[in-house]
């Protein structure tokens, strides 16, 4: 068993004859908030499907908290909380009406939780209007307090600022932050810009047709850049580079190339200067994780 | 937790206010039927002052003046082969029930409240319980919180259970509403109870002809019990294949198309396909198990209680298997 809170071994989903996902792992630790970024059709919302135990993975498996989805369906999904796609709630009911159903179906839920939930969303003041009369940024608030009803370790969000205004946005991101925050609840929230998990993420898995393109921290992947060196050694400046920072500099065309993160730059170029070696030229392109996300994902085609 | 599921469910039920327009639509068509009922009978007696001159009549008379009218239009060369049999079946009926003192002419609340469901069983009432089951399953993904209802820490088949629980309960309180509006509005117009009054049961078709032998005199309030416990036999039957038929599909207008071309296709098929064996084993052939007491003419020979009760429990058991194994193993797409 491991100690992970999600963690999903090489899934893989076929829906009639079509593969649409190919083999996706990835793994979430505690109070982690990890992206899940790729074009609208990538397979974000059929990942997350399985996730939560709508669909059946054609193989792979997946574990919450240890428990395997499809084997311990009832322990495992004690342990989290989602909204898929839209929050669907019924609309002829009031909105503590929902949120009561909910909370009928999980064991030990007080009517004090569900006030707590309610508060936490911050929607006391129309709780007992109907839900035909709430808008879209009020409906998200009910699905969210559904979600967090029973306390769960996991939040799963699929694209959750869709349809939002850009108040509601950024409302919402301030709670979800919050939420990983202070009460270590780990968050999965997927999202077809770049600009959202960019924000709210700490990790990111990039998926495209099915596939994990890459995987890792957020800042890494924004601020690390390709850099080059024009130095008199560039043999000595390679050692230093891989005995002080361990990273791996190749030489090109007369200069000392290497990917490195931004924050590290200065401390390198000091380095370099202590060593004795003249440094003549530094240059360093900056790669945006937008432009990552292009890259890896260009050429789409819709299959 | 499953006391709490079903109570989910029942609010659900309420909540749609379906029970609400299942009552308005009952006490619209009781209140017709039993207008129309009273309306009748008080034709029946001012003819019957008409022609015999005569105002202190008893049912008695009432009835041997509507057998001869029954005999008239056996005589009617219009009349075709069904309508025949139906009115020498009727014409022998009451010509038992004078013979035995049985008074069939006057209405009273009790006996209209039987003849509502024996004329409701095989059409209005199955249409009131697809007004509560269609939607039960097929209404959680058309508006999609069925993803919302199962991603809980609650298993598929305890979500899918609570349902069917819910819609049994919903059911037996339709029949039982039934019983209560068509006891009382029928008694605001006929002002007779009639609990007591004995009644004939049992009659049989044997090649087509009445047998009385087997006939057996219980009182009304007895026969009510039992017609009452057919018409929701049935209706528990017409739950469960709806309830299956909302499992089936994704959309609540197809469920109720679906269901609703099986009620009235069926109704077609045993009228003009009598013939054909297997139309016996369809349920929509069998859901007037009323007749069989009554001794109206059938349509398909060789059919009987015992046959039409164990078709209908083999079509709901059916209906339940298949709704539990397709639900718990469904992909959720919606
Ligand atoms: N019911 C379905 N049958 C067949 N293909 C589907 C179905 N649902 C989704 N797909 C396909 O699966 C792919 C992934 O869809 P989805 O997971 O919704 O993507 P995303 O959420 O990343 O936008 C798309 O190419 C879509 O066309
Ligand atoms: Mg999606």
């Amino acid at each position: 068993m491991d100690n992970h809170v999600l963690s999903v071994n090489n899934i893989t989903k076929r829906i009639g004859k079509k593969e649409i996902i190919k083999g996706i792992s990835f793994r979430i630790d505690k109070g982690e908030v990890f992206g899940f970024l790729g074009p609208n059709g990538a397979g974000k919302s059929t990942t997350l499907r399985m996730i939560v135990g709508l669909l059946r993975p054609t193989s792979g498996n997946i574990a919450i908290c240890g428990h395997s989805i499809t084997k311990n369906f009832i322990k495992a999904m004690s342990n989290v909380g989602c909204i898929i796609e839209e929050p669907d709630l019924y609309n002829y009911a009031t909105g503590m009406k929902n949120l009561e159903m909910l909370g009928y179906m999980s064991k030990n839920i007080s009517r004090k939780d569900i006030m707590d939930a309610v508060e936490l969303v911050g929607m006391e003041k129309r709780i007992g209007d109907k839900v035909s009369t709430y808008s879209r940024g009020m409906k998200q608030r009910i699905g969210l307090a559904q979600a967090l009803l029973h306390n769960p370790k996991l939040l799963v969000l699929d694209e959750p600022t869709n349809g939002l205004d850009p108040q509601g946005i950024f409302e919402f991101r301030e709670m979800v932050k919050d939420l990983a925050s202070e009460k270590n609840i780990s968050v999965l929230v997927s999202s077809h810009l770049i600009s959202e998990i960019q924000l709210m993420c700490s990790k990111v898995s990039i998926i495209k047709d099915g596939l994990v393109v890459k995987t890792g921290a957020v800042n890494d992947l924004v601020s690390s850049s390709e850099v080059y060196w024009v130095v008199d050694n560039l043999e000595k400046g390679k050692l230093i580079m891989k005995e002080r920072f361990k990273v791996n500099a190749k030489i090109i065309n007369n200069r000392l190339e290497a990917v490195i993160g931004l924050n590290q730059l200065e401390m390198v170029n000091a380095s370099l200067v202590n060593e004795g070696l003249k440094l003549k030229y530094v240059n360093s392109k900056s790669k945006t994780l937008e432009e990552l996300f292009l890259s890896l994902t260009e050429n789409q085609k819709i299959t | 937790m499953m006391n709490q599921l079903i109570q989910n469910e029942v609010s659900k039920i309420l909540l749609k206010k379906k029970m609400v327009l299942i009552s308005v639509l009952l006490f619209l068509f009781i209140g017709l039927f039993s207008y129309g009922e009273k309306y009748t009978y008080d034709k029946t007696i001012s003819r019957f002052e008409k022609i015999t001159e005569d105002t202190s009549y008893d049912w008695k008379s009432l009835a041997s003046q509507q057998m001869m009218e029954l005999e008239k239009r056996l005589e009617s060369p219009y009349i075709h082969e069904m309508g025949l049999k139906s009115i020498e079946i009727q014409i022998e009926q009451m010509k038992y029930f004078i013979e035995n003192n049985i008074n069939p002419i006057t209405p009273s609340s009790a006996r209209f409240s039987v003849d509502f469901v024996e004329n409701a069983i095989i059409m209005f009432i199955p249409l009131m319980i697809i007004i509560l089951a269609s939607d039960l399953v097929s209404g959680e993904f058309s508006n999609r919180t069925i993803k919302v209802i199962l991603t809980r820490s609650v298993p598929r088949w305890k979500v899918l259970l609570s349902k069917y629980i819910a819609l049994l309960m919903m059911t037996t309180m339709v029949v039982l509403m039934i019983g209560a509006i068509s006891s009382f509005v029928s008694f605001f117009f006929f002002r007779v109870w009639g609990f007591y009054e004995p009644v004939a049961t049992g009659f049989k078709l044997i090649n087509g002809e009445l047998d009385a032998n087997s006939v057996i005199m219980v009182n009304r309030m007895e026969y009510m019990v039992l017609i009452y416990s057919l018409a929701w036999f049935v209706s528990i039957a017409i739950a469960s294949i709806t309830f299956m038929i909302s499992v089936l599909v994704k959309s609540t207008a197809a469920a109720i198309g679906i269901i609703m071309a099986f009620l009235i296709g069926g109704q077609f098929l045993q009228f003009f396909l009598s013939d054909w064996e297997i139309i016996k084993y369809f349920f929509v052939s069998n859901l007037n198990l009323t007749k069989y007491l009554t001794g109206a003419y059938q349509q398909i020979e060789g059919m009987s209680m015992k046959f039409s009760i164990m078709v209908l429990a083999i079509w709901s058991l059916v209906s339940i298997v298949i709704s539990f194994v397709v639900f718990t193993r469904k992909d959720v797409l919606a």
